[in-house]
């Protein structure tokens, strides 16, 4: 079962290794977000530095949910998908390297390039381990939920943006909590909402592969 | 339950006149714009529900007039 | 998979076993379309008979004889027609969700229309809740809006509706529509608690101004009263347009069959 996992996952890491463009749009688009508000803003450092961890947490939200509608599209178009759901293989288990395989391309680098944001915001350093820990727990519950708007939209025309409208009243409790936890002024006062983010996310892994199974087997059909 | 005595007499001291009534002490925008938000939503609402009957029912016909006599398959 | 094939089937070829109503007993009768398309009809004029009768006399109750408030003044009147809004939107949701589920779990394509045919309404409640909520807003609080927790998830909910409504109308295939719709408004229903306790949980922490959503009136009977008609007469309005809507969706979904073509309305 394992060795199905990570072989599912490198092959996924290996397709994405031969198209960097995906990897790359992503964190271009995060990027992008984390310039356009100070150009927006102004350059009052002393705001730029309170909005820090919302401005990350609201890129990294967008960035998520523009990126979803990659999760199923390119093995459904080549028969691949079908052919995993008839695999023995538990279908949930399947959707899970997947998610994981997404969330290494999609959901990593971004939480590798906030911490260069957040020292362009002025963010102070000891804010960092709280702010990657709560994007980290963060871009885990964003592609978990994603993917089950990926499922139910797979095949349908209006892509990103249906996905979006889907997808985005599942996300506001993650961002609820994660942004709190960065907006915490420390470790101690992030805590409970890190926790409470982490329940969230181990509900989603509980949950999500068995929704998204379901909505595409319906997909499919 | 006494009620109709007792409606009767709010009833006039709520609203000495018509202009009492239509001012809502003031807040007519609020109160008046209410109400006629709510009815407007309301009766497009059933204007567009008939809308689409209509379309519903010349669809419906044009199904039977190709395919006439046909049996549900 | 043929991806090139058109992604709808007929609709006559959705059969399922409610399509004989002679087969079936009792109320599992109207789970054919057939029945159900009468029944609706009738229905329909009901509700709507008793939405004027319990409307008007809710607004004359509530405009007219309830006494002024101590606090707001007139303003708080709107509560007759935003508080039964705002019930009904959340209701709504859940009969939806309910009537979906059913629809995807017992494969009756009636029920998933009748979740079809309550989301419009359900999604135009919950403007009106909003809306009519910012112009009680305005002069009671001095805002048209604030992001209060029950504001902001009543907004949320409006999302919900309109997702659940953008994902059926993306959908060609209508049974697939069906169950996709199902299985979004589950998540929803169960993301609703969630989404309210974690807009909750946001606004306790950024506490801004204090605003005391508590100060509705203390309610006097005839105000009570008012509230209670003006609920039942917007809940019966509900229905009467949910039932209406879905003699629309029956007769567009199932054109091809001999009962609809035979209807005396198709025949002219």
């Amino acid at each position: 079962m394992i060795t199905i996992l990570i072989a599912l996952v490198k092959r996924d890491l290996k397709l994405a290794a031969r198209r960097p463009v995906e990897v790359l749009t992503t964190l271009f688009f995060f990027a992008m977000v984390g310039a356009l508000f100070p150009l927006a803003v102004g350059a009052d450092k002393e705001l730029l530095r309170r909005m820090a961890p919302a401005i990350l947490w609201v890129g990294a939200l967008l960035s998520a949910m523009l990126s979803m509608n990659r999760l199923f599209v390119a093995d459904f178009m080549d028969g691949t998908l079908e052919q995993l759901l008839l695999s023995p293989c538990p279908p949930s288990l399947l959707i899970a390297a997947k998610v994981l395989s997404h969330w290494l391309v999609a959901g990593l680098p971004l939480v590798l390039l906030a911490p260069i944001i957040s020292i362009q915001f002025g963010l102070a350093p000891e804010a960092l381990p709280r702010i990657t820990l709560s994007l980290v727990l963060g871009t885990w519950a964003f592609s978990l939920l994603g993917a089950i708007g990926a499922a139910l939209t797979l095949g349908l025309r209006g892509g990103g943006l249906l996905i979006a409208a889907l997808v985005l009243p599942l996300y506001l409790p993650a961002l609820i909590f994660g942004a709190a936890a960065a907006n915490a002024a420390n470790a101690f006062d992030a805590t409970p909402h890190l926790q409470l983010l982490a329940s969230l996310v181990a509900a989603c892994l509980a949950l999500s592969p068995w929704a998204t199974s379901a909505a595409l087997k319906l997909s499919l059909d | 339950m006494n009620l109709p005595m007792s409606l009767h007499l709010n009833w006039s001291t709520n609203w000495p006149t018509w202009q009492a009534f239509f001012d809502m002490g003031g807040y007519a925008l609020y109160v008046w714009g209410s109400v006629l938000v709510s009815w407007v939503a309301l009766t497009w609402e059933a204007w567009t529900l008939r809308q689409g009957r209509r379309l519903a029912l010349q669809r419906a016909r044009d199904a039977a007039s190709r395919h006439p006599g046909r049996a549900a398959l | 998979m043929d991806l090139t094939a058109p992604q709808t089937k007929p609709a006559s070829l959705h059969r399922d076993r409610t399509d004989h109503p002679a087969h079936a007993r009792g109320w599992r009768a109207y789970a054919a379309p057939s029945r159900a398309y009468a029944l609706a009809g009738k229905l329909a004029r009901l509700f709507q008979l008793s939405a004027l009768l319990f409307g008007v006399l809710g607004l004359y109750v509530g405009l007219v004889l309830a006494p002024t408030d101590h606090q707001q003044g007139e303003a708080y009147r709107i509560i007759f027609i935003h508080v039964p809004a705002a019930w009904l939107s959340m209701v709504i949701y859940v009969v939806m969700a309910g009537w979906a589920i059913i629809g995807w779990v017992l494969n009756t394509r009636l029920s998933s229309m009748m979740a079809r045919a309550l989301a419009p309404t359900g999604a135009l409640y919950t403007a009106l809740a909003l809306w009519t909520g910012a112009l009680w807003g305005r002069p009671t609080w001095g805002a048209w809006w604030v992001w209060d927790a029950r504001l902001t998830s009543e907004l949320i909910l409006l999302f919900l509706y309109i997702g659940f409504m953008a994902l059926q109308a993306a959908t060609d295939d209508p049974r697939r529509g069906d169950k996709a719709g199902a299985m979004l408004a589950l998540v929803g229903v169960i993301n609703v608690p969630i989404i309210y306790f974690s807009v909750t949980w946001w606004n306790t922490l950024h506490q801004g101004a204090s605003i005391s959503f508590k100060a509705a009136p203390t309610m006097a009977t005839p105000m009570l009263l008012g509230l209670l008609l003006c609920t039942l007469g917007l809940w019966s309005h509900a229905a009467a347009t949910a039932l209406t809507r879905l003699r629309r969706i029956v007769l567009e979904r199932e054109a091809g069959a001999q009962w609809l073509q035979q209807l005396p309305e198709v025949r002219t």
